[in-house]
């Protein structure tokens, strides 16, 4: 299980799968594929059902339509199965604050079977990856929030999952806390760990995860690498600066017609947004066409925190159609197929 | 770092946990509660301390005026109808431990582990008793420094401690029950204070029911806990405390609750999320 051949193996398998909470539907026919080895990022604000997908993949939760299978393995069917090979690592640490952080540990090696000293020897070895071997026979209540959160990923870890899931692991973690956390999680994944991560941090997902699903009111909308969502989501701009402040109104005649709108950015400079590369081309040619002089141009690719804005507020805001910019090209129609 | 990892978890496919197993779990489990209860000694209060102060307020505060209708020393009427209450009490602390397993989202990471779900809920059934038989040891202990005898023989002592564990181990299907459905540890306080108080005073715990008025007689009679004090003073102080069929009512009640509200706790148990 060492070796990594992400493109063969599939670790989690989600088809059509649905939850209702009452008249409210908190997944709504969601599908997904994530590679072994690999780190899948889902990313959405509170509420967007995150956590309910996790918690219908960590067998927490039975689904209501669809099937899902994590490591080969149907999450209602083969359900103690199912966590035998998995980890799981909740929004808020589930320590028992009253047992030490050795205990704590050395419990979940005994619950997963392990013999007594097996269970010491892991629990030993994992509180020293996480830096806890100090505290370990403190009680966990007198531990800090990130020695706690440090705890709980250690105790999710004591079965060698094979895919593990984390919930919202930073949230409360300072930078550096952070870092440690993300160092963690990259290294389980060279390890040959599937992880699948949710976050309301575009940073998180862009710096952990090959694959992202950007979530809101139970729909994927929208899909792919941290790059591929930045580009063609919410696409590239082009900003100009003419010589003469006088232009600027010619200027933004000229982007108007070849990128179809503009605006004043910054003063002096205007900008529109580009979708293809032929418009840059022939942006350039009708300004010099024009006769206008450039004192400045740039193009600018959006954060993915601009991204995850456009996104979800258009789903927010307009009906269910109104979704994103057509894909031009490959797999993730798919998933904004699911996603209408 | 690769000490995390190292090999993965191979699939097994079965789905079923064997009994070995379960109690295997169960014991892991039991020795988590014992070692939470071990760190926070002030869980014991309740079943301790409480009982303690009970005892030492109506014996010297208002067993003055409650001697006349006990006869006898009442710290011998009084002793036993303390152990009722300290059992029928502590077993408010299975629910409690149950619910903020819950609240804490530890319950989260037993069930997402390859355990029967119901260990964890016999773990604390199991640490239950042993944290009341710790408890009984304790207030026997202050009841023998206030001058509290038993006159009766070995077995009839223990019986009678047997006797309220099992209706204790009643209420803690009672307490497990409104554990698993109300929101926070303090509602399972709240809740089943509620209902244990007024079964604590209207009962001969304290005084004799001879006593009361009319009306509420006939509430204390029927009372459980009145049955239940009655066979603990026959049984551990005998002489004038005769139990007649008290003994068999109070196990009938234990019984009869255990048959109600372990199906229902059970099924709450296994439906909450």
């Amino acid at each position: 299980m060492n070796t990594r051949n992400p493109s063969e193996e599939i670790a989690i398998q989600v088809e059509g799968l649905v939850k209702r909470f009452g008249e409210q539907t908190a997944v709504d026919h969601v599908d997904l594929a994530v590679p072994a080895g690999s780190v899948f990022g889902l990313l959405g604000p509170n509420g967007a059902g995150k956590t309910t997908i996790v918690r219908m993949l960590s067998t927490l939760l039975r689904p209501d339509g669809g099937t899902a299978r994590v490591a080969g393995l149907d999450v209602v069917g083969h359900a103690q199965a199912v966590r035998r090979v998995i980890g799981l690592t909740g929004q808020f640490a589930a320590v028992d604050e009253a047992l030490s952080g050795y205990e704590n540990v050395y419990m979940i090696g005994r619950l997963l079977d392990m013999p007594r000293k097996e269970a010491r020897q892991r629990a030993e070895e994992l509180l020293a990856v996480f830096g806890l071997e100090q505290d370990a026979r403190k009680i966990a209540k007198q531990y800090s929030g990130g020695m706690r959160r440090r705890l709980d990923l250690a105790a999710s870890l004591v079965g060698r999952p094979r895919v593990l899931f984390l919930d919202e692991p930073t949230t409360g973690l300072d930078p550096a806390r952070r870092n440690d956390l993300w160092d963690i999680v990259r290294d389980l994944a060279d390890g040959g760990t599937t992880v699948l991560l949710t976050t309301q941090y575009m940073e998180e997902a862009e710096a952990l995860a090959q694959d992202i699903a950007v979530m809101d009111h139970g729909h994927f909308i929208a899909r792919g690498t941290a790059d591929e969502l930045k580009v063609r989501i919410a696409g590239r701009s082009i900003r100009l600066r003419p010589v003469v402040a006088a232009e600027l109104s010619a200027l933004r005649e000229v982007l108007m017609d070849v990128l179809g709108a503009a605006d004043e950015v910054a003063p002096g400079t205007v900008g529109g947004p580009v979708s293809e590369d032929a418009q840059v081309a022939r942006l350039l040619q009708s300004i010099a066409a024009q006769g206008i002089a450039i004192a400045d141009i740039s193009t600018v690719t959006a954060s993915l925190d601009e991204v995850f804005l456009t996104l979800t507020e258009k789903k927010g805001g307009v009906s269910e159609k109104t979704s994103v910019p057509e894909p031009t090209h490959d797999d993730d129609s798919s998933a904004l197929e699911a996603a209408r | 770092m690769t000490a995390i990892t190292s090999t993965l978890a191979p699939s097994n496919l079965s789905s079923r946990t064997g009994l070995r197993d379960t109690l295997r779990h169960t014991g892991a489990l039991i020795r988590r509660n014992l070692l939470s209860t071990k760190a926070t000694p002030e869980e014991l209060l309740d079943v301790t301390f409480f009982p303690i102060i009970m005892t030492v307020m109506f014996t010297y505060v208002f067993g003055g005026g409650l001697k006349s209708s006990t006869g006898g020393d009442y710290i011998e009427y009084l002793i036993p109808g303390i152990f009722v209450q300290m059992l029928s009490f502590g077993s408010i602390g299975v629910g409690i431990k149950l619910n903020s397993d819950f609240d804490k989202g530890l319950m989260d990471r037993f069930r997402s582990l390859p355990i029967a779900r119901v260990s964890v809920l016999s773990a604390h059934l199991v640490s239950s008793v042993l944290r009341l038989l710790l408890a009984s040891l304790i207030t026997f202990t202050v009841a023998t420094c206030l001058g509290f005898r038993v006159h009766t023989n070995v077995f009839e002592f223990f019986g009678g401690i047997a006797l309220l564990l099992a209706l204790g181990f009643g209420v803690s299907w009672l307490s497990v029950y409104v554990g698993t459905v109300v929101r926070s540890p303090q509602a399972v306080q709240g809740v089943l204070n509620i209902a244990l108080f007024p079964l604590m005073f209207c009962s001969s715990i304290f005084t004799s029911v001879s006593t009361m008025p009319g009306w509420l007689q006939a509430f204390a009679k029927v009372n459980p806990l009145t049955t239940a004090a009655d066979s603990a003073r026959a049984l551990m102080v005998g002489g004038q405390f005769t139990a007649g069929h008290d003994v068999w009512i109070t196990l009938a009640w234990a019984a009869g609750m255990s048959i109600v509200f372990a199906p229902l706790a059970l099924r709450a148990y296994n439906r909450h999320i």
